[in-house]
């Protein structure tokens, strides 16, 4: 076996070394370094996967038993969580091989080696108090990740990114020191096992405190407003680790605090209401956008959005078809925004006009937007399709008629917008500059494609993770059990 | 626990509102930074708060009074190690904030939000 705490460990030996490399084997050898470190932490993540779907991996450091000093608690929902973002650290590695990445260069791939780090680390760990650590790496990464392109638009959105995030993780401590200041832990199965013994007040302030600090990462209302902003102005291997890793950090923070931690149902609620809000603002703002790259941002939100109001609503296949909508959320988001990549290093623009008839002009880009797109409004035989129907029907069979209406509402604006970015696409000719694509860059786009249409055929390749990880989150015992050991 | 402890949970909380009140209200974007470093340094002080008892002190345990009776002097150091990584942090986000307003200076000429609009919807 293979611990875990490797892939935190081989990621800050290798972000940190980055120019050392470049130093000592010139300086060519530096963007191989993210995808050398990304695949390095697959490989660990991936020969884990079947130790912790069989019971939780807890890491111990430095010799001390939890409840005392800190440490990883890793059960399914986590080693998917972390394969998923490791896959997506991977595939921007493979990309950024042959884009063009804002200089100073070495910088750009140490911070994207961090941010994905911080993302699978909080995932991974079982202290709060660290949770708050990883989280705020990776804010702070992916605030310079936004900042690097230096355009005007790239760094004004990257503030925006800054006030709301550091704001949010500010929030986020305030909670921990409130449930510190009741049950003086920090481990999270400890103060999972004792939370009845907190103030009703005291656990509601902390429980607004936290949904709203990591609402920030995971793009809901109403701290969302630094994302059309700082999507837009990032580079786009940032973009798609936004994304694909770090929204995907954000829902496990919530989920790990109201179901682990809190565990009571009549807090889940908010979960549900916070999502349908988000749901809708994103969609209907999408359906303004006259540039493709702000359009999928704001798709984005709204996607995130119909994540949490399946996991919100807390029954075993709900939180299961929530789970799968943030794995094809992160995949299929990854496919349109790097495949957008390609197009705007040729095209120059991602305004919807200027890529009009671009679909006739280059057949195979458009597939791959055809294929990204017809799988998001949930279109089968993609991946789409399958955690659409589940997320409806489960919410429909939970007795939440309202929400699994608005949420058809939800996705009805998302055909009329995306319909109308195909009929662009296919119709009249394309105007703009000759372009060709690289073989690496369409090779990434090209395997993720392949993982949506493959998913779209077995979904039983993600609903045999998904389920176990719904069952852990709704089983708060067994992950105390497996930290503190003993009886519960 | 009444007597000038108190103090210290007002003054928290006074400097989360005027913290706040300067990231909400205020225009220019170096105060908006220094309102984020009050509400951080409000939560930081009540963290400190929390494991401080009035009378106590830190539990350096070199201190052989202190080891004979640990939990009668000392107060609980986990706040205090907290604290110091979230300054630590605070301080990293600070540098960032303050390298990208001055971007924002360069390219935009001003640091008024209001006269900042390239990517309102």
């Amino acid at each position: 076996m293979v611990s875990p705490i490797l892939i935190i460990a081989v990621s800050l030996f290798m972000a940190f070394s980055v120019p050392i490399w470049g130093m000592l084997f010139g300086k060519k050898v530096e963007k191989f370094v993210p995808l050398v470190t990304f695949a390095i932490n697959l490989y660990i993540a991936i020969v884990n996967i079947p130790i912790a779907l069989q019971h939780p991996i807890v890491v111990i450091t430095a010799g001390f038993k939890p409840p005392f000093g800190i440490n990883l608690t890793i059960g399914p929902l986590g080693i998917f969580l972390a394969t998923l973002i490791q896959f997506m650290g991977l595939l921007v590695a493979i990309y950024v091989l042959s884009y063009k990445v804002p200089e100073p260069s070495e910088k750009f791939y140490m911070l994207l080696i961090l941010a994905v780090m911080g993302a699978s680390g909080i995932v991974m760990t079982g202290d709060i108090f660290n949770l708050f650590v990883f989280l705020e790496i990776t804010s702070i990464a992916s605030y310079s990740l936004a900042a690097s392109a230096k355009t005007g638009g790239s760094v004004e959105g990257a503030f925006k990114y800054i006030v709301l995030g550091s704001l949010g993780s500010t929030l986020v401590l305030l909670g921990i020191a409130l449930l510190y200041a009741q049950l003086g832990t920090l481990n999270m199965a400890d103060i999972a096992r004792q939370i009845g013994k907190v103030d009703t007040t005291v656990l509601v302030a902390a429980s607004l405190l936290f949904i709203t600090g990591f609402a920030v990462e995971a793009e809901a209302f109403p701290m969302n407003g630094w994302v059309p902003d700082a999507y837009t102005g990032a580079p786009f291997p940032a973009v798609a680790i936004f994304a694909g890793a770090i929204a995907k950090a954000g829902i496990y923070g919530i989920a790990r605090i109201f179901y682990t931690i809190i565990g009571a149902p009549s807090y889940w609620h908010l979960i549900m209401i916070i999502g349908v809000l988000t749901l809708l603002i994103g969609e209907l703002s999408a359906l303004l956008q006259k540039d493709f790259k702000r359009l999928l941002a704001y798709s984005s939100i709204g996607q995130m959005g119909l994540v949490l109001v399946a996991i919100g609503a807390g029954t075993l296949d709900t939180i299961a078809g929530g789970l799968f909508q943030a794995f094809n959320h992160a995949i299929t988001k990854g496919l349109l925004f790097l495949t957008l990549g390609i197009v705007v290093a040729g095209v120059g623009s991602s305004n919807l006009q200027d890529l009009e008839g671009l679909g006739k002009k280059k057949p195979y880009l458009g597939l791959l937007f055809f294929i990204g797109i017809l799988s998001l409004i949930g279109m089968p035989p993609f991946a789409g399709f399958w955690s659409k129907i589940l997320v409806v029907f489960s919410i429909i069979k939970a007795n939440y008629i309202v929400y699994a209406v608005l949420i058809l509402v939800g996705a009805a604006i998302e055909v009329a917008y995306y319909v109308r970015v195909l009929r662009t696409l296919y119709s009249g000719s394309y105007r703009g500059p000759e372009f060709s694509t690289s073989f690496l860059t369409g090779l990434t786009v090209t395997v993720l494609a392949l993982v949506i249409i493959v998913v779209g055929f077995y979904p039983k390749l993600v609903t045999h993770f998904v389920y176990p990880a719904a069952k852990e989150l709704l089983g708060r015992g067994t992950y105390i059990q497996a930290v503190l050991g003993g009886k519960f | 626990m009444i007597h000038g402890q108190i103090i210290f949970y007002g003054a928290s909380v006074a400097l989360f509102v005027i913290g706040l009140y300067a990231v909400l209200i205020k225009r220019n974007l170096i105060k908006i930074m220094l309102g984020l470093s009050l509400i951080e340094g409000a939560v930081n002080l009540f963290l400190i708060n929390i494991g401080y008892i009035w009378g106590k002190t830190a539990p350096i345990l070199s201190n052989k009074e202190l080891l004979a009776h640990p939990s009668a002097k000392a107060v609980d150091p986990v706040p205090q190690a907290l604290v110091l990584t979230a300054i630590v942090i605070g301080v990293a986000v600070l540098a960032l904030a303050l390298s990208v307003i001055m971007r924002i200076y360069e390219t935009h000429g001003t640091l008024n939000v209001d006269k900042i609009k390239e990517l309102r919807w």
